[in-house]
């Protein structure tokens, strides 16, 4: 490989780092944050996310069906009937931003301020 | 570049279409990384091997046919938009980069050539993730996929830096 390239290659790599860190620096909002579903692109439901908030649920729609579990201030889908488990096995979201997303049964959950 | 119509030809290209099938098979036993989307890429072992050796339209036969039968037998079809957009845009990137290099010495350059592909496989994919579930928030996940990508980029890029020249060879031996 030639310099330039690896040098194209690092700027890349740093775009998505610091994009990451400014993700998350970002995150640390003061407002209180809400979990929002979204199906199909449509609005499904949202729910302000507390530390003492613990319930469960289940989205069932054409498409299939997703185990959500809310408690501790995060959220995660625990249980689904897709066919590539991605949503299964994201790491529960907590964060502004932090998504959960099942592409078969396109699902959104994700953590948003609010507004 | 062959004739075609060859027996050659059509058997090359079977064979390399069977190895894409199989390398997509096998990416379907590795779990699932928490990330959609993102994937070794097995499969762009074969793209970009065709892309040096036979060039941009039967990598693209190649491409087309991998992606709607590995659909059909390993995935589901509404996966086939997700992989052909990743593909044909990792593809066409690819193709103008090796435009830059003699083919024949491009060397470690392959892997650059590689991991832009993969760049540019992940942000196809989260495109029209974002046009099928009409939602900017997958925006997301980019930094992830991007940072996944070099990694996986430069591993296909090594697998391809090696086995390029004796793959070469055996396309020319025999060939009239
Ligand atoms: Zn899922």
């Amino acid at each position: 490989m030639k310099k330039r390239e690896i040098i194209i290659i690092g700027i890349i790599l740093l775009a998505a780092v610091g994009a990451l860190v400014f993700m998350r620096l970002s995150s640390a909002s003061q407002n209180q944050l809400y979990v929002k579903i979204t199906v199909d692109g449509e609005l499904y439901d949202t729910i302000p996310l507390t530390d003492d908030l613990d319930t469960e649920f289940t989205i069932s729609t054409d498409l299939g069906e997703n185990h959500v579990v809310i408690k501790n201030g995060t959220v995660d889908v625990d249980w689904a009937d897709c066919a590539n488990q991605v949503c299964v096995n994201t790491k529960s979201a907590e964060y502004l931003h932090d998504t959960i997303v099942c592409l078969p049964h396109k699902l959104i959950v994700e953590i948003v301020d609010g507004e | 570049m062959m004739n075609r119509k060859s027996p050659r030809y059509i058997s090359t290209m079977a064979m390399l279409i069977a190895v894409a099938l199989i390398l997509a098979y096998v990416e379907t036993l590795i779990p699932a990384l928490p990330i959609p989307g993102a994937k070794i890429g097995l499969p762009n072992i074969v793209a970009l091997l065709a892309l040096l050796t036979l060039g941009f339209a039967d990598a693209l036969v190649i491409l087309f046919v991998r992606a709607v039968v590995s659909s059909l037998l390993f995935t589901s079809v509404m996966s086939l938009a997700y992989s052909l957009a990743g593909g044909i845009l990792s593809l066409v990137v690819m193709f103008l980069l090796t435009r830059m290099y003699k083919k024949e010495q491009i060397g470690f350059s392959v892997l650059f050539v590689s991991v832009m592909g993969a760049v540019a496989h992940s942000t196809g994919q989260v495109l029209v993730a974002m046009f099928v579930m009409s939602t900017a928030s997958l925006l997301y996940y980019l930094p992830w996929l991007v940072v996944i990508s070099v990694i996986t980029g430069l591993f296909v890029g090594l697998v391809v830096y090696f086995v390029y020249r004796p793959f070469q060879r055996v396309l020319k031996s025999g060939a009239r």
